[in-house]
């Protein structure tokens, strides 16, 4: 890595990536999300414009800030087995992460961008996979496919210079949040047809 | 004028004014009529590059808009994707029951239109998969109603093709730096890999199909059927021009085989999944999978008489699917459940509804005399020539499907009870013995339809 202190970002953000991964109600799942959204800018700004990583940063605490502001029914957003359950979704994890580990000068080197950048998008980008595999509940299935994109959107703005389609990307994910926040939010029982 | 903002500028701006006027359904028909018929008839006879004159008004059709320095371009070409995606349009608002489709329907389905007509024409190609992902959030607004237990199919629509976002960008990226170099071989494998990835997460292809079946369980069928008679259809045609503007990629050997494979398994899995298929609405689903597995058959052939006869399936593909979702709206507002059970004799409450339904669902079947008939049997000769074993496979596919809507007449044919009704509106007898006559009319003279596509097809993507 280019800067050392981004070791500990890294650690951070795979704790934090845990975090998502096992958290039991919306609160620590939005928690964990911010933290993401938080250690992913202090990377972004070593090697993007202020300006175009405080985009990426104020795009994910809004998406964030959108689903957190949904009235849900439902307090726990998981439904998983808390023993089995949950050591299954750290074990897939932890695969995903040494996965990363293995192939990442590799990837690195495909995509030529730093390791600074890509292992925590790549990171990021399995956590949303695993977190769209497992769940079943609908605001985590939102939260896993915003995950997804702003792992991805890491890798494709460090390769993909174009204002406009980053600019694009930007707005499809935060549609995807007021989309999720509109699907999430309950009906009255006086509305139901 | 440019065409480009004819055909989506003006669309998206009639979308945004008719979003005002929600409290008046009638206007909102009316408008959405007159507007599809207005682009439709524009793009069947107006060519893209010549003038258009209308009385002392002199208008320069140009085929390019500049927009925030990437190009929307729209050539002659493009005319008859135009003409298909208006003339739905069309059929869908002549057919919308104004007191059960909610009035969002026509503003939003101009919005998507506009947004699928810029996604066929952005360059560079790699902003359609932005535009597309931008349509099919306006679907999901669309489709969503004050209903429990909805979101949960739309979150796996919404997923499916939110993932295809990535891997169609990816591979963009890719051929991009590979344009200047196109002898690395790695590259461009990787570039075909996640494109084929992209498009099979949009279509729905095998393995990525479930969602499909879930979504049309938990939305209105005539909404399905609008949402399934344009998304798979653009896509079609975005993967065709792709293809074809790419040499490596048209003239690659795994080409033919990867999509015949995929093709085939569509239409294997389709067929088994619908005969033992109890729901109708999911018979719905499978009958929209069956008809991509025979369009990707026919690209397939990488030849001009497999792409015109891929151009003449879209025609009776989405006339029947129109009639079907038209059929089961009449029965499923009637409180009539669309499962085998429900529709147990329903022939006798509804017989020129249900008598719709069948004749869609023998359309798309490829049954004689009605419209598909011509274009499956060409496909299965061509098929057969090819590879004996990928027609039989298609046949047996075919055979499961045609096994489900023999049981669906069945069932529907029951004599349940003695007496005989007829509880449709003389409107929609009227429109389904037009669309019927149609169908028929197709499958005894298909020169009806290479009649209407001829004009179009010296200037169509023919992957040559």
């Amino acid at each position: 890595m280019e800067n050392w202190i981004n070791y500990l970002t890294v650690t951070l953000l795979t704790v934090a990536l845990f975090g998502l991964i096992l958290a039991d109600s919306r609160r620590i799942t939005v928690i964990a999300y911010g933290v993401v959204v938080l250690l992913l800018f202090s990377i972004n700004i070593q090697f993007w414009s202020f300006g175009f990583a405080l985009s990426k940063l104020l795009t994910g605490i809004m998406a964030m800030l959108i689903l957190a502001l949904t009235p849900t029914e439902e307090t726990n957003v998981t439904s998983i087995n808390p023993g089995t359950g949950r050591i299954f979704n750290i074990v897939s994890f932890g695969f995903c992460i040494i996965l990363v580990l293995f192939t990442i000068n590799r990837t690195s080197g495909f995509l030529a961008i730093e390791l600074d950048q890509s292992i925590p998008a790549l990171l990021i980008l399995l956590c949303g996979f695993i977190l769209l595999g497992i769940s079943q509940e609908s605001y985590r299935i939102i939260i896993g496919l915003l995950t997804v994109l702003i792992g991805f959107e890491v890798l494709y703005s460090a390769i993909e210079q174009s204002l406009l389609i980053n600019g694009l990307l930007t707005a499809v994910e935060l549609l995807i949040a007021l989309v999720g926040s509109y699907l999430l939010t309950p009906i009255n029982e006086g509305e139901e047809e | 004028m440019s065409a480009p903002l004819f055909w989506i500028v003006f669309p998206l701006l009639v979308s945004v004014g008719l979003l005002f006027l929600l409290q008046y359904p009638r206007v909102q028909k009316s408008t959405g009529i007159i507007i599809s018929l207005l682009l439709s008839v524009a793009a069947l006879f107006q060519p893209i590059g010549n003038v258009l004159r209308l009385g002392n008004l002199v208008l320069d059709i140009r085929p390019d808009l500049q927009f925030f320095g990437r190009s929307l371009y729209l050539d002659n070409g493009d005319r008859f994707v135009l003409a298909v995606i208006f003339m739905t349009l069309l059929i869908y608002y002549m057919l919308m029951d104004i007191k059960t489709i909610p009035a969002k329907f026509v503003p939003f389905s101009l919005g998507i239109s506009g947004i699928l007509v810029a996604a066929l024409a952005v360059q560079p190609f790699l902003y359609a998969a932005v535009l597309i992902e931008l349509a099919v959030l306006l679907m999901i607004i669309m489709v969503r109603e004050k209903r429990v237990n909805q979101e949960k199919g739309i979150i796996r629509f919404l997923v499916y093709i939110t993932l295809a976002m990535p891997f169609i960008l990816f591979s963009g990226w890719i051929l991009g730096g590979t344009q200047a170099s196109p002898s690395e071989e790695g590259r461009l494998l990787g570039a075909a890999v996640t494109l084929i990835i992209g498009f099979a997460l949009w279509l729905a292809v095998f393995p990525f199909h479930s969602w499909v079946p879930q979504l049309s369980v938990v939305i209105r069928p005539y909404l399905f059927g609008f949402i399934f008679s344009l998304l798979p259809v653009v896509i079609l045609f975005i993967m065709v021009n792709y293809v074809s503007s790419l040499v490596w990629l048209r003239s690659a050997s795994y080409l033919a085989p990867v999509l015949s494979s995929i093709g085939i398994i569509m239409i294997v899995t389709t067929g088994l999944w619908a005969s033992v298929e109890k729901d109708i609405k999911r018979l719905l689903a499978y009958s929209v999978l069956l008809e991509t597995g025979f369009s990707l058959i026919m690209i397939s052939f990488k030849t001009e008489q497999g792409m015109v006869l891929m151009y003449h399936s879209l025609i009776p593909r989405i006339l029947s699917l129109a009639l079907l979702v038209y059929s089961l709206s009449i029965l499923s507002s009637s409180g009539i459940v669309l499962t085998n059970e429900g529709v147990r004799g329903v022939i006798r409450r509804y017989p020129i509804a249900t008598i719709g339904a069948l004749i869609a669902l023998f359309t798309i079947s490829g049954f004689p005399l009605f419209a598909s008939f011509p274009v499956r049997l060409e496909l299965l000769r061509q098929l057969g020539s090819n590879s004996t074993s990928s027609a039989v496979w298609t046949i047996v596919g075919l055979t499961g499907f045609i096994y489900s809507v023999i049981r669906f007449f069945w069932e529907v044919t029951l004599p349940i009870s003695d007496t005989w009704h007829m509880h449709e509106r003389m409107t929609q007898v009227i429109i389904i013995i037009v669309v019927v006559t149609i169908l028929i009319l197709a499958g005894l003279i298909p020169q009806l339809i290479e009649g209407t596509i001829e004009p179009f097809i010296s200037d169509l993507p023919l992957l040559r």
